[in-house]
């Protein structure tokens, strides 16, 4: 692939990926984003008065029928029926006085103390159906035959009795309506009294407007998005506010204190994100500018088939590692060559078994002034029998029996070392003779991620109000570490570059690879020089293309036996691919998750 | 929106147009450069052999003499290699390795000269020069046909017709006929 089509490829996949990582964050966060849920609530309205009274107004919607046989509200408060309960518990705590049901359904409540009462119905069964499946402290809507689709209104009026801290100056109260819940496509609160001095609403970015002595909040909380409002009042409102007050100096200060560090947290979390997005959207063009800068090569002309080994002075192992995929790593093709050229310099003799299930290899002359050849040689030498002949068979049958006895198992992962060992053979003093790495360019990259993801996560610990912001925040750094790593995928001289004129060699190579793999191109030539086919093979394999040379030998039946060259008839080289590719039994695991809230109240709407 | 849409459709396909016949003739005229260049290079590397040639000549003229002729026509290669063209290149090709093999046959009858070291030292870079020569031929005749195929395959044909290209001629070499190439081995 040539270069250019490669940074292309770079550059769509991350300039996606940015886009996406630019426009779904801010989606997550400004709570417009999946309300197309089975089941959610279309409206909810809340309204607060100082007289302690609490009105919420549920629009639950049903998707699909036969999903569903509760909708309810859950608090994380105390919750009591107003008829039975009330004397019963000393300290901040809900009583639920009335319930509006859709026609044909019951209501029910089952209490802090796990007490269910029902309204609308006197079913000891659907009592005994509460109890079973109801949480304490959830109010709702129950059909033991699953509710139809469609929107169920419900409404309940409670008495609420939320600590309230005051001093001489001010009293407060927090109210925290939900926490974990279905989505609610519309929010809107009331907050009803002439003695409210100020608003805090928490996640912040609801629309918060005062109107005759009322303030109105609304907006839309995603899945699980906590949904809170903390007031300051005049002081007379501790006396005159039902609730359980507890004097605390200082109390207009700790609340604009308290909430200008959780404004603080959103502010440094959104900034955060803004960074995150805008590296995420300008990785792809800087991925470009560095190819630019220190990638591109310098233009040369070669046709698009060459027929001619480019350098023959170059030995197969070493036309693998350098010009097959990436300059600074090479693959099994390689070794496979490097077999074929030993063959050839009557090093070794490859013959075919009469089953044809493996090749027999005989060692003829142990030595070899190139280093990776005296490896293989080794190798050979090693894994041959008592008769001096390597089988590969032999791995083919240990890799068979490695599933039933362990002896076997440790061989053949002994025997995959020491051949990937030799696949995946590396040299750097080679490859750096021909060409820069250049994937240390897109380290910075990686740092920037990583730094965005650590500071999310320390700033977590310090906001914690903030964290689906920083949660996200970490996200796009991880997306950016993501454009890195596909930019990494790609070869090292992308980013890098050939020294020199090599990348004319290296297009010449790919020329040459084109050339074997085209079978009407190869066909133009004849069968008299038949060392040209002998070489083509073996340059072939160390290409990954020598099945193509293979097959055009067969079709114009070339034999090149007869030269020294070992000519193959099957998949010679299955023996060793089997062991290369061993894999034990393996074993896997699994993770966790995360939550929080605050304030008096929370819970929130949900189904089952 | 089809008004759009129409003219969209037509400006998107001139563009593509446009750059499509931008590149198949930048592809012509870089294959024609690349053509030249090989063809520098082998000339080059001919005039290199015939150096060679002529200095082998040199070590062997103590041992044996060999005609007017022959160091003549090496002088002439060597003079007129320079500005050859591909027909010029094949004659002078076929006729230095006429004397290359005249050369070796004289060489066969003086074991002394084999084991010279001057004369192995230019045999060998004579070997290297034959490799490399006939590693550019193959190039250039790939480039040639690459060219020529565009010329006579459809669309290409029809931009290298407009801007008047003509077909690039081969390298025919007779190294491949082995009978009267002489074999370069010691």
């Amino acid at each position: 692939m040539e270069e250019k089509l490669q940074i292309a490829i770079i550059f769509i996949v991350t300039l996606l990926i940015g886009v996406a990582a630019f426009f779904i964050p801010g989606q997550i966060e400004s709570g417009t984003p999946d309300y197309s849920g089975d089941l959610i609530v279309d409206s909810y309205e809340v309204t607060w008065k100082d007289d302690g009274t609490l009105t919420e107004r549920y629009v639950y919607n049903v998707r699909y029928s036969g999903d569903y046989r509760m909708l309810y509200r859950v608090w994380a408060a105390p919750l009591f029926s107003a008829v039975s309960s009330k004397d019963k518990y000393d300290g901040a705590h809900i009583e639920l006085t009335d319930v509006k049901l859709p026609e044909n359904t019951a209501g029910y409540i089952k209490t802090e103390t796990g007490e269910v009462y029902l309204f609308n119905s006197d079913s000891s069964s659907l009592k005994d159906f509460v109890s079973d499946k109801a949480y304490p402290n959830e109010a709702g809507i129950v059909d033991t035959g699953y509710f139809s689709s469609g929107q169920y209104i419900v409404e309940y009026t409670y008495n609420i009795y939320p600590p309230i801290e005051y001093d001489e100056e001010a009293a407060h109260i927090s109210l925290m309506f939900a926490s974990d819940h279905i989505p609610y496509s519309n929010v809107r609160i009331v907050l009803d009294s002439g003695m409210i001095t100020k608003v805090f609403t928490h996640p912040p970015g609801y629309d918060v407007t005062a109107e005759n002595g009322r303030y109105i909040i609304t907006g839309s909380s995603p899945e699980n998005q906590m949904i809170e409002v903390e007031m300051l009042l005049a002081p007379e409102a501790a006396d005159t506010v039902p609730g359980y007050r507890n004097y605390v100096s200082g109390v207009i200060e700790k609340t604009e204190s308290a909430n200008s560090g959780y404004d603080l947290g959103f502010a440094v979390g959104n900034t955060i994100i803004a960074i995150g997005k805008i590296f995420a959207l300008l990785t792809p063009f800087l991925l470009v500018a560095l190819y630019i800068r220190v990638g591109r090569e310098k233009k040369f002309t070669v046709p698009k088939y060459l027929s001619t080994v480019p350098d023959k002075k170059l030995t197969p192992w070493q036309v693998n590692l350098l010009f097959k995929g990436d300059a600074f790593t090479s693959d099994e093709n390689g070794f496979y060559a490097t077999i074929l050229e030993l063959h050839k310099k009557k090093k070794i003799k490859i013959k075919e078994k009469d089953d044809k299930k493996g090749v027999l290899i005989e060692i003829l002359d142990s030595t070899s002034g190139d280093r990776y050849e005296q490896r293989v040689l080794s190798f050979i030498n090693a894994n041959s029998g008592a008769d001096g002949i390597l089988d590969t068979g032999y791995f083919e049958e240990v890799s068979k029996n490695a599933s039933k006895s362990t002896a076997d198992e440790k061989i053949a992962m002994a025997l995959k070392e020491n051949l990937n060992s030799l696949i995946s053979e590396s040299d750097e003093s080679l490859s750096g003779k021909y060409a820069v790495d250049g994937r240390g360019f897109l380290l910075p990259f990686y740092i920037a991620g990583a730094l965005i993801i650590i500071v999310s996560i320390g700033i977590l610990f310090l906001f914690p109000d903030a964290s689906s912001l920083l949660f996200l925040g970490a996200l796009l750094g991880g997306i950016v570490i993501i454009q890195a790593i596909i930019a990494t995928v790609f070869p090292s001289t992308l980013f890098g570059h050939w020294k020199d004129d090599y990348y004319k060699e290296k297009l010449e190579w790919n020329s040459f690879k084109n050339f074997l793999s085209d079978l009407s191109q190869i066909k133009k030539y004849g069968t008299e020089d038949l060392s040209m086919w002998g070489e083509w093979l073996i340059y072939g394999t160390a290409l990954g293309v020598g099945d193509k040379v293979e097959s055009a030998m067969k079709e114009m039946n070339v034999d090149i036996s007869q030269q020294g060259y070992f000519y193959p008839h099957y998949i010679w080289f299955a023996g060793f691919h089997t062991i290369s590719s061993f894999s034990p039994p393996s074993q896997g695991g699994s993770g966790g998750g995360f939550g929080g809230g605050g304030g008096f109240g929370g819970g929130g709407a949900g189904g089952r | 929106m089809m008004e759009y849409i129409i003219p969209g459709i037509i400006i998107l396909v001139i563009i593509v147009l446009v750059l499509w016949f931008v590149s198949i003739y930048n592809r012509y005229f870089s294959l024609k450069n690349a053509s030249e260049a090989t063809l520098g290079q082998i000339r080059v590397a001919m005039k290199k052999r015939l150096d060679m040639i002529d200095q082998l000549l040199g070590s062997v003229k103590s041992y044996a003499s060999f005609e007017k002729e022959t160091l003549e026509s090496v002088t002439k290669m060597r003079s007129s290699v320079g500005n050859a063209g591909v027909g010029d290149l094949n004659e002078i090709q076929a006729e230095s390795r006429s004397v290359l093999g005249r050369l070796f046959a004289v060489m066969e009858n003086y074991p002394d000269l084999k084991t010279s070291e001057t004369v192995k030292d230019l045999m060998g870079s004579i070997k290297d020069l034959e490799d490399e020569i006939a590693r550019h031929r193959y190039t250039f005749n790939n480039i040639s046909q690459e060219f020529n195929t565009m010329l006579e395959t459809i669309p290409s044909n029809i931009v290298g017709n407009m801007i008047h290209m003509k077909k690039l001629d081969y390298l025919e070499f007779e190294d491949e006929n082995l009978e009267k190439a002489p074999k370069i081995e010691f």
